[in-house]
């Protein structure tokens, strides 16, 4: 049985707005002729051109082969094959035989995930040597943070009032200092800082970021001492990478998620986007964070989970002493969809949510976001801010891009809300109300 | 914890090097001791400020929302659930959601009016995620029309949204046992602002005329002239004798000229009214026909103009006459106000025939501006015969600068064969000759309607509109003027007059995603009746 794809997880393969207006005219489904599919998954097609191409597309990696000699990949062909096939599942018939060209494409495909996953390693791993690199970057870490110290504590004597009339290069020497010091985790904090000191509660949103810098410096110098797990969290947030053989070692666990929304973002230096997809865990009320990056042409999102499904999924969580960001352990092949379902294990009001992350904070003290799942909710508007109600009457801010959007999709009814918490307002990611669900990003 | 903070933050955004003492209340120090390590100003500062950071982030208070009555959570919302059918949602999601806001704004009236009769018919309400675009991108002049598509959910949304208000005139109206409007209703009323006011008169002319009137009266004291001429404006629907009084009123007493021309053009269609009776007057004083030479003279003494003016009835500011007619003189413009008024029965009366009676006006040296008010009458009286024999005389020209309300006004007066022949007429003049900004207007109102409604384009169509859009559209897809404003009447006629058949015939190398009204229309089409 072939793979479901929404359009919302096609659209996400799509890396600009040229490749989608042109993978768009090429999805008619009547331009697209020897269309078929395998049982690998693999779905393939011919359109006419400048010539005849063909292109097929690996639906569970989303990954897109094309004949065409374009140097943008993935290709506008593979692209409107895929929306082509979005919109017409059924007329990709299971055929035994593939044609030639998607014979060798499924090929290589299949050469690389033996060579991933081959079983005996490609290269063996000197533990002695791997400690010495370790050793030797910990040391310009250890440099780098020291010299985050000195900085934190020049800001501090000269007050947040002068840095704010200062230029931006006190910011990017810093950010230079901590890219040569390979502790490039906490750049996207520095950035955070200094657009905290422009924002309307400047005072407020700095010394939040001050505060959690100083806590970094503060933990680094003494990570003896401290847990392994949250020691795990801050090598994690400094910029240190999980290689792929300790992500191979780590447990998993099969579970129900809700997949309750997603947020993409552009990366700090502009250089990429980021996707963040938050899970719920109904039993334990607990979010997953599935955490992706684009990096320009080079690496693209993986397949997007459906929004708005319960579904069983492998996770593997990163260490953490509060575990919450993961990745999937497989990826889940087929999805029985279902549009009226409305996400169990809510939060049942604010007072609950914010207990819940004290209790995390205590164990994690860096977690600066986390998703929440609360149910009955209602809107209130003040000054022309958008503000949720729980039952408790107890209020707290929304974020939202167009809050005439969420005010249309709710009115003053009760709702449930998906959001990231940030310690100062919630960002609306989704909103469900008469087995409707809505999403803002 | 809040002094403690207020006083950190100072501390730290004037700098350590000003030596300010920090005050930590003893509460505070007891509550931290753990967690700091005397050192450094700069460092014990950055300790205390990473430790309240903590603090204030896991034990983060909501502030509580302070209702006398607190609110009673109900998970039924009916209304809902009443959406429009899916495939118009669709469609309308699908446009939303590709157009930016400046092609979004190009959406052709004429689509929107087709969307919303479909809609109507279907008995259906907006959907509530398309709210926001809905009530962004709708013409204004078309709030009346979608008003009963408005869902609880969109009133509420109106209330909160000053540029949305007027979207409360969508309230049911509600009479009591004594016929009179309810509570809710009257203070709707009482205290609405002008946009609302004019839907809500609107309705209640249609409802109840009288209770129209009635309620325009109480609060006609108190609104400004250009709610007033809006307001008076609305009699209009189901005028009657029993509206003679309250105009008669208006015309002798109110401040406002404009509002007292108003006035005076309902009391010309109300042979009951005095000012009527004046008008015929007038018209007998000043208007002369000499049969034998078929020769029409317009006079105007001199105690009849002083007469006139004192009566705002001189036309002074009432911008009948357009462009370079408008420099032409006092006399003009009085003259051509006053025809706008005249009953269209005092020309019956002196000249039977009407292609007589044009014939004589245009030998007048008054000519313009008589046929200018003539126009104007009209349309306020709502003459079909006059229209067509206006038409008839003009050859179907349509080309009138600077006044394409008042033509597509008088060309909506015809049956829809005559506007089928004007429009021809008109096409063959358009092939000749070249297209008039002027008219785009009209063209856009009503030729792909006509077009529509007489016959789909199809692939044998023969004859000059075939050959003369297929050039046309053929152009216009060639060059890729798809958003351009000059072909704003193609566009329609592409959304909704030719047929599949002749789309695939000419446009060979079209793309639906190049011209997507198309698209939409074919979508349309497989919905609506």
């Amino acid at each position: 049985m072939l793979m479901t794809i929404t359009a919302e997880q096609a659209q996400q393969a799509i890396p600009d707005a040229n490749s989608q207006k042109a993978a768009k005219k090429l999805s008619r489904c009547e331009d697209w002729h020897n269309k078929g599919a395998s049982s690998e998954q693999w779905i393939w097609g011919e359109i006419t051109g400048s010539a005849i191409y063909q292109s097929a597309v690996f639906l569970p990696e989303l990954k897109f082969e094309c004949s065409c000699p374009s140097f943008k990949r993935p290709c506008k062909h593979a692209l409107g094959l895929l929306l082509c096939y979005v919109d017409h599942q059924i007329l990709f018939p299971m055929v035994d035989e593939q044609p030639e060209r998607v014979k060798k494409w499924i090929e290589k495909k299949h050469k690389a995930s033996q060579k991933a996953t081959s079983s005996e390693p490609a290269k063996a791993v000197d533990p002695e040597a791997r400690a010495k690199r370790l050793a030797a970057r910990e040391k310009k870490v250890d440099d780098g943070i020291g010299t985050l110290e000195v900085w934190l504590h020049d800001l501090v004597r000269l007050g947040l009032a002068k840095a704010r009339q200062d230029s931006y290069s006190l910011f990017n020497q810093i950010s230079t200092r901590l890219t040569d010091a390979q502790a490039t985790g906490l750049l996207a904090w520095i950035e955070a800082l200094h657009t905290a000191l422009f924002t309307e509660h400047w005072q407020q949103d700095s010394l939040n970021w001050l505060g959690r810098l100083n806590l970094v410096v503060h933990l680094w110098q003494r990570r003896s001492q401290l847990d392994p797990l949250l020691q795990a969290e801050l090598r994690q947030l400094i910029g240190f990478t999980m290689t792929s053989d300790q992500l191979a070692t780590l447990p998993f666990e099969k579970k129900h998620y809700w997949t309750l929304g997603h947020k993409i973002g552009a990366l700090n230096d502009g250089k990429g986007r980021y996707r963040r997809q938050w899970l719920w865990q109904p039993e334990q009320q607990q979010p997953a964070l599935l955490l992706d990056f684009e990096i320009g042409s080079f690496t693209h999102f993986p397949l997007a989970l459906p929004l708005g499904q319960l579904q069983p999924l492998a996770l593997q969580f990163y260490p953490s002493s509060v575990p919450c960001r993961a990745k999937l352990a497989e990826q889940p092949s087929t999805i029985a969809f279902s549009n009226d379902s409305i996400p169990q294990g809510a939060f049942a009001h604010f007072e609950q949510a914010l207990q819940h992350h004290a209790s995390r904070l205590s164990h994690n003290p860096l977690m600066t976001q986390e998703c929440w799942l609360v149910e009955n909710l209602y809107l209130h508007l003040i000054d022309n801010r958008v503000y949720a109600v729980d039952q408790q009457q107890a209020l707290l801010p929304l974020s939202i891009q167009d809050h005439w959007k969420l005010m249309a999709a709710v009115g003053d009814q009760a709702f449930l809300l998906a959001a990231e918490w940030n310690g100062q307002q919630l960002d609306v990611l989704s909103v469900w109300q008469n087995n409707q669900m809505s999403c803002f990003y | 914890m809040s002094t403690f903070a207020h006083e950190l933050g100072l501390q730290l955004t004037l700098g350590s090097q000003f030596n300010k003492p920090l005050n930590i209340p003893s509460d505070v120090k007891a509550l931290l001791k753990d967690d700091i390590t005397e050192g450094d100003k700069e460092q014990y500062l950055l300790q205390l400020l990473s430790a309240w950071t903590l603090y204030q982030d896991a034990g983060f208070q909501p502030v509580t929302l302070s209702l006398d009555h607190p609110r009673t959570i109900s998970r039924a919302d009916p209304e809902s659930l009443i959406v429009v059918a899916e495939p118009v949602q669709h469609i309308f999601k699908r446009y939303f959601a590709e157009k930016s806001e400046r092609q979004r704004l190009n959406f052709p009236k004429i689509l929107w009016t087709y969307w919303i009769q479909a809609t109507r018919q279907q008995q259906g309400k907006i959907p509530n995620a398309l709210l926001v675009d809905f009530l962004s991108a709708l013409y204004s002049d078309q709030r009346a029309d979608v008003l009963h598509l408005l869902s609880s959910r969109a009133l509420w949304l109106g209330q909160h949204n000053p540029e949305w208000q007027w979207t409360a005139a969508a309230q049911s109206i509600t009479l009591d046992a004594t016929g009179q409007l309810d509570a809710a209703t009257q203070q709707l009323w009482l205290s609405a602002d002008k946009s609302v006011r004019v839907l809500l008169l609107q309705r209640l002319r249609q409802l109840d005329p009288m209770l129209g009137l009635q309620q325009l009266q109480l609060v006609w004291d108190s609104i400004d002239a250009e709610q007033r001429e809006n307001l008076v404006q609305c009699l209009a629907a189901q005028l009657s004798e029993a509206d003679v009084a309250f105009l008669q009123q208006v015309f002798g007493t109110d401040r406002s000229r404009v509002v007292k021309q108003s006035s005076a053009y309902l009391l010309s269609r109300l042979p009951q009214s005095d000012f009527y009776q004046q008008l015929v007057s007038i018209f007998n004083q000043s208007v002369n026909y000499q049969n034998s030479e078929q020769a029409l003279e317009f006079e105007l003494p001199e105690t009849l103009l002083k007469q006139l003016k004192e009566q705002s009835l001189d036309g002074k500011g009432s911008k009948i006459l357009s462009g370079n007619q408008q420099k032409t003189g006092e006399k003009a413009q009085t003259i051509a106000f006053l025809c706008s008024l005249f009953p269209l029965d005092c020309w019956s009366n002196l000249i039977a025939d009407a292609h007589q009676c044009f014939s004589a006006i245009k030998k007048c040296i008054w000519a313009d501006s008589i046929l200018a008010g003539l126009r104007l009458a009209i349309i306020h009286q709502q003459r079909q015969d006059w229209a067509t024999t206006l038409f008839q005389h003009q050859q179907g020209l349509l080309i009138h600068h600077d006044a394409t309300d008042e033509q597509s006004q008088l060309l909506a007066l015809l049956s829809p064969e005559q506007r089928e022949k004007i429009m021809l007429l008109q096409c063959q003049n358009f092939k000749s000759g070249h297209y008039h900004d002027s008219t785009r207007q009209v063209w856009d109102q009503f030729f792909a309607e006509q077009i529509r409604q007489v016959k789909n384009l199809d692939d044998s169509a023969q004859g000059f509109i075939s050959e003369l859009l297929a050039d046309e559209c053929l152009t216009f897809i060639q060059t890729h003027d798809k958003y351009t404003h000059t072909c704003a009447w193609l566009k329609d006629f592409l959304v909704l007059c030719a047929s599949p058949q002749w789309m695939n015939r000419h446009l060979t190398h079209f793309e639906p995603d190049e011209l997507p009204l198309w698209h939409t229309r074919q979508q349309l089409t497989q919905i609506s009746p």
